[in-house]
């Protein structure tokens, strides 16, 4: 019976994992892509277009699709972003995800005399990486012990009267895929569109500074969001409901620094 | 062990998208057609009250059926029949009727509070698609007790007969199509034939809609198989669902048009 509910366990998980990183939670990260895109310069879609092609949304997986295929050199800790108590990068031995945005950085703005496929190889990681640092449930804060690994909130998974009565466990770094899940057939045009109408007028503000201050930015809207989650916390549906436009509005912050930075790149030479 | 069967039991749980009226795909499918359709001053002041598109909250009213203080519009998902198998017109539960009261104190819009008008705005997003969902009339047990059977599957199992209405049949053989794809295929009416369908009111619409309703108790039987449908019985079903959801995208925004026109 044990070794079943396992086998059970084991095959449910596979299917959710597949489930988050496949279908509609992409759209969500597309629409990111599609307005970092749009909010390039002309030499910014150059430049990228010469590199990664018509479309970059797929690097968004980048890392994780060499992990995938059992060919990554990095642990699945660079995907998280760590700051210290006062918001900047902390130092970390091995994989570090803000470094790794730096040296990848460098590779690209000194692309003269390197091999094609290095320069490409670090603007998908830059992609990847500046994707992972605008999920919350990505940021892991030094004053915010508990947000050092992934933790379980529990929370209502749907709006049937089936799922009304009880509240599940869901890791904290996966809840936030449910929005994605709630809008299936959604295209990432459409989401950048919305993107653009709820948040463009505040692309300057999103955009403005370096990527550490994009980190501080991100570490302070996390410590926010800290002060209630934590292992257990049982998250009424209001707030989960209402935790849509936040996670959307992340996206947004992405779409326009990563147009920031990308165009930053292209003058670089 | 308990644990590890309440831990399989929320995989699963969170696994699934949530079962919603008329499906997530059909609600956002509606949404897009109407936003295609809605004119430049209705587009300008939706973004004024919500913010966002009206795809973004297409499901508003599924997410908070359950949470005050919103609890009450939980019940207003459905059209509601009399025991001569009428429109209830009287009844508040109707969507159709909530449709038609939103609606016409919005009309008034501009003596409403920020919040009075986005949350009208929310509703009528949500009502117009669902009342017509074919799956969402709700005739008396006693003159309709089809309405309360459900369906099997291959394994002989209950299936609900709302589900197959509400969310499959509309993406019979189209599992990778995307609101925008479904937009482009099945909203080209031309500007006359729109203007004939968004002709009267929301009960006059709830109405002519209902023999798409019932010809559903003939196309999927009470015990009836619902892997086993032939093709001919699979795309008829289909076919009703897109011409009821079509008219919903259109006259969602035909509504919305309405309220915000200059043109009084």
């Amino acid at each position: 019976m044990k070794k079943l509910a396992l086998f059970l366990l084991s095959v449910l998980a596979v299917s959710y994992v597949s489930a988050q990183t496949g279908g509609t939670e992409k759209r969500v990260f597309e629409g990111a892509m599609i307005l970092a895109q749009r909010n390039l310069s002309e030499d910014g879609k150059a430049f990228v277009k010469s590199f990664l092609g018509q479309s970059f949304y797929e690097d968004v997986q980048f890392l994780y699709n060499l992990e995938k295929k059992k060919q990554a050199t990095h642990s699945a800790d660079i995907h998280y972003l760590y700051l210290d108590k006062d918001f900047r990068p902390m130092k970390r031995e091995g994989d570090d995800l803000i470094a790794k945005i730096e040296e990848s950085m460098a590779i690209v703005r000194d692309r003269e005399g390197r091999e094609r496929a290095e320069v490409v190889m670090a603007l998908r990681t830059i992609i990847n990486l500046m994707s992972d640092m605008h999920l919350i449930g990505h940021v892991r804060l030094e004053s915010v012990p508990h947000s050092m690994q992934d933790f379980k909130i529990l929370c209502y998974s749907g709006d049937t009267p089936k799922y009304n009565k009880r509240k599940h466990p869901v890791s904290w770094s996966r809840f936030w895929s449910i929005y994605d899940a709630w809008h299936s057939g959604m295209t990432g045009a459409m989401w950048a569109d919305d993107y653009e109408m709820a948040y463009g007028s505040k692309a300057k503000q999103y955009s403005a500074g370096s990527l550490h201050d994009w980190a501080a930015d991100m570490g302070k809207t996390a410590n926010e969001i800290y002060k209630w989650a934590a292992p257990d916390y049982e998250m009424p549906r209001i707030q989960r409901n209402d935790l849509k436009d936040f996670h959307f509005e992340q996206m947004a912050k992405l779409g326009y620094r990563l147009a920031v930075m990308l165009d930053m790149l292209a003058q670089a030479q | 062990m308990k644990k590890l069967f309440v831990l399989i039991v929320a995989f699963a749980a969170f696994s699934v998208n949530s079962a919603m009226a008329w499906g997530g795909f059909a609600h956002s499918a509606i949404t897009e057609i109407a936003e295609r359709n809605l004119t430049d001053e209705a587009r300008e002041q939706i973004h004024h009250y919500l913010n966002h598109s009206l795809p973004f909250y297409a499901i508003w009213m599924d997410q908070f059926r359950y949470t005050d203080p919103y609890r009450p519009s939980g019940k207003w998902h459905s059209n509601w029949m009399d025991e001569n198998g009428a429109l209830d017109v009287l009844n508040e539960k109707c969507a159709a009727y909530q449709t038609d009261r939103i609606w016409r104190e919005m009309k008034n819009y501009k003596s409403m509070s920020h919040e009075e008008v986005r949350l009208n705005l929310l509703y009528l997003i949500h009502l117009v698609a669902d009342m017509h969902c074919p799956g969402h009339n709700v005739w008396p047990k006693k003159s309709h007790p089809q309405y309360y059977y459900h369906l099997t599957n291959n394994k002989g199992g209950k299936e609900s007969f709302h589900k197959v209405w509400d969310a499959d049949a509309i993406e019979y053989g189209r599992r990778k199509w995307t609101v925008s794809e479904y937009a482009d295929k099945m909203a080209t009416l031309s500007p006359k034939e729109i203007k004939k369908i968004c002709k009267g009111t929301p009960f006059k619409w709830a109405t002519s809609s209902l023999p798409h309703a019932e010809e559903t108790f003939d196309l999927t039987p009470e015990g009836s198989n619902k892997q086993a449908y032939s093709k001919e019985t699979r795309l008829r079903m289909q076919r009703i669902c897109d011409e009821e959801a079509v008219k919903a995208g259109y006259r969602l925004a035909h509504v919305m048009n309405q309220i915000f026109s200059t043109k009084k």
